[in-house]
């Protein structure tokens, strides 16, 4: 189970922070050439407005997992931390299962438009005509990106709430035994 | 009708239970979407994906990443020590005039990238030693620490009023000009409320010296660098060069040249600050995406037009409300921080504005502060955090302590937006016209 969550972590790593990351450089670049383009060149290539908005669907979509990974998202502790730690890690795992059943409706959402785009070969207005299956499949590899990041999460919760009572009670003699 | 509100009733109650059990909010706000999408107004479950796409697909939008990006590498380098040392030399010798000086730091910070937490960050690293060899009182030195820090996002560009403007739809450059006027004036106030502060309790600060003017024109010639950097980035807005997007790119790139220029920037500076965004990013616009859903079911639902019907009703006329929203902003404050609020609120709070005849541009600079409020109030207060984590050894309530007093000079300044709406206005309108 160590050897899957290690494996999970790496690739939520390298596709959700990392590659991400060097997108919004590469985004920053971007916007820059069209700029130049625009002034040096008399004329623009109207590419930045598009794989912009792209760029930034992957960012966020693909970031998640790795956002979550880190603690990134924003949530209030100021009322579970009043409670006992023991209660609240049980609510913790709790709100954790919560999240990780969300992932149902947005892979099953994006897959569903996956298929409308592809039943009807939507396509993007600009003079690029992107086929919109293409930027809107980032959705669906984010998604289940999130699902395995969410299945590594919940495996080390509950190795954590496994070995918790033992720490709780009588450290030592007891966790031993229990091995 | 009836069913409407209980159906309403139930899903809000459901979002305050999840929001409270601790579940993040971008989940917590998504859940009770979706169960008011298939459960309530049966619409189907690509819908979902369909408004994450719309809403995340948008270039205005990637000002965020890039201007967030920006404030990640001034701030991880470290670069603002410089400014803030140039500063110093000609505010410092204002009563409390290291604590003033992070007041026109934190200004000139905002006038770069618009970035609140990096600001803090770096200034308490940077300023707060200082302050603290010099004998000012840790109250005096963390409250306007944690405090400039609400001047970032009213001095253009701000981060939140694009974020605010690219979702609601709102022309950028007519809110980033009206944010500067009132950013300025906060500026001032700020400082007016450490001078009186020093004035009524002189041991909060040692006496300043004021330097020779030689000192004062080489110190100038230190600040040109990040000057450079404010008027290519502003420059390139309200010049109409560039788009406030595009504005952002270059602000990243004029960093990355700062940076390197001071001999500063790093291949693990760059790689961290880059995370940092991806981190902000997606938190921030996956809460926007769920809003939009949990606007476009409420919508759907005919609960929204009901609520705007209510309050538009109450008996209480259009300042009243609006009053009840910056009481309502207060309290939740205590909980959220300003970007979360926007989210949380606006499917709600905005056919309101709108229903009031309020000018959404100048609101948007009302929630500003409606918003920042929060960053400074306690119990939870993201600056007082933040800072906290810079200062461990200084207990949260010397923080809070010193920041209270600034909450004056925010609503004096909310209150001068009331009276005189041109202090936000007459910015845009003139660019408008020019």
């Amino acid at each position: 189970m160590g050897k899957f969550v290690e494996i999970i972590e790496k690739v939520t790593d390298f596709l959700g922070g990392k590659l991400q990351g060097w997108l919004i450089f590469l985004l920053m670049v971007m916007v820059m050439v069209e700029v130049l383009a625009r002034y040096l060149l008399q004329s623009p290539l109207s590419l930045a407005d598009e794989l912009g908005g792209y760029l930034l669907v992957s960012i966020t979509f693909m970031g998640l997992g790795y956002t979550w990974k880190e603690g990134g998202h924003v949530r209030v502790e100021l009322v579970i931390n009043m409670l006992p730690k023991k209660i609240r890690e049980w609510l913790r795992f709790l709100t954790l299962l919560m999240a990780t059943a969300f992932c149902w409706p947005l892979i099953l959402g994006s897959y569903n438009l996956l298929q409308d785009s592809l039943l009807f070969e939507s396509r993007s207005g600009s003079w690029l005509r992107t086929p919109l299956v293409y930027p809107q499949s980032i959705l669906l590899i984010g998604s289940i990106l999130l699902l395995l990041q969410f299945i590594a999460e919940i495996i080390k919760t509950m190795n954590s709430l496994r070995n918790f009572p033992d720490k709780d009670n009588e450290p030592g003699e007891n966790a031993k035994g229990n091995k | 009708m009836l069913t409407s509100i209980i159906i309403a009733l139930l899903l809000v109650g459901l979002l305050f239970l999840l929001l409270v059990s601790g579940l993040e909010i971008g989940w917590s706000v998504g859940i009770v979407a979706v169960t008011g999408l298939l459960w309530y107004v049966d619409q189907p479950v690509g819908q979902i994906a369909e408004t994450c796409f719309g809403s995340l697909n948008s270039f205005t939008l990637t000002a965020l990443p890039l201007f967030v990006f920006m404030g990640g590498i001034l701030g991880n380098t470290g670069v603002n020590a410089s400014l803030f040392n140039a500063i110093e030399k000609w505010v410092g010798s204002l009563p409390g005039g290291l604590a003033c000086s992070v007041i026109c730091g934190n200004a000139i910070f905002g006038a770069m990238c618009g970035s609140t937490i990096a600001a803090t960050a770096t200034f308490g690293k940077i300023a707060f030693p200082v302050m603290e060899e010099k004998k000012y009182s840790p109250k005096l030195a963390l409250g306007s620490i944690a405090s400039g820090t609400v001047l970032a996002p009213l001095i253009p560009p701000s981060i939140l009023l694009i974020l605010y403007g690219s979702w609601q739809g709102l022309s950028i450059v007519d809110l980033l000009a009206a944010g500067l006027i009132p950013g300025i004036t906060l500026m001032f106030l700020f400082i007016i409320t450490i001078i009186v502060q020093v004035k009524l309790d002189p041991s909060l600060a040692p006496e300043t010296v004021k330097y020779p003017l030689n000192v004062r024109l080489r110190a100038l010639l230190d600040v040109l660098p990040f000057a450079g950097v404010i008027f290519g980035v502003l420059g390139a807005i309200f010049g109409g060069f560039m788009t406030p997007t595009e504005a952002a790119g270059l602000g990243a790139f004029l960093s990355i040249l700062l940076t390197l220029a001071y001999r500063k920037l790093t291949l693990a500076i760059i790689s961290q600050s880059l995370l940092d965004t991806v981190k902000v990013t997606a938190f921030s616009l996956f809460i926007m995406a769920m809003s939009t859903l949990i606007s476009h079911v409420f919508n759907s639902a005919g609960i929204i037009p009901m609520i705007q019907e209510f309050v538009i009703a109450l008996p209480i006329g259009k300042y009243g409300i609006m009053i009840l929203f910056f009481v309502m902003y207060f309290f939740m404050g205590m909980f959220f921080d300003s970007w979360s609020m926007l989210f949380l609120t606006f499917p709600f709070v905005m056919p309101v504005i709108i229903g009031l005849d309020i000018n959404p541009i100048w609101w948007g600079i009302v929630y500003v502060m409606a918003g920042e409020q929060s960053t400074i109030t306690p119990p939870f207060g993201l600056s007082l955090f933040v800072l906290r984590g810079v200062v461990p050894w200084h207990p949260m309530s010397t923080i809070v302590k010193g920041s209270l007093p600034f909450l004056i000079p925010i609503y004096i300044n909310v209150l001068l937006l009331f009276l005189f709406p041109q202090i936000a206005l007459w910015l845009p309108g003139i660019l408008k016209g020019g």
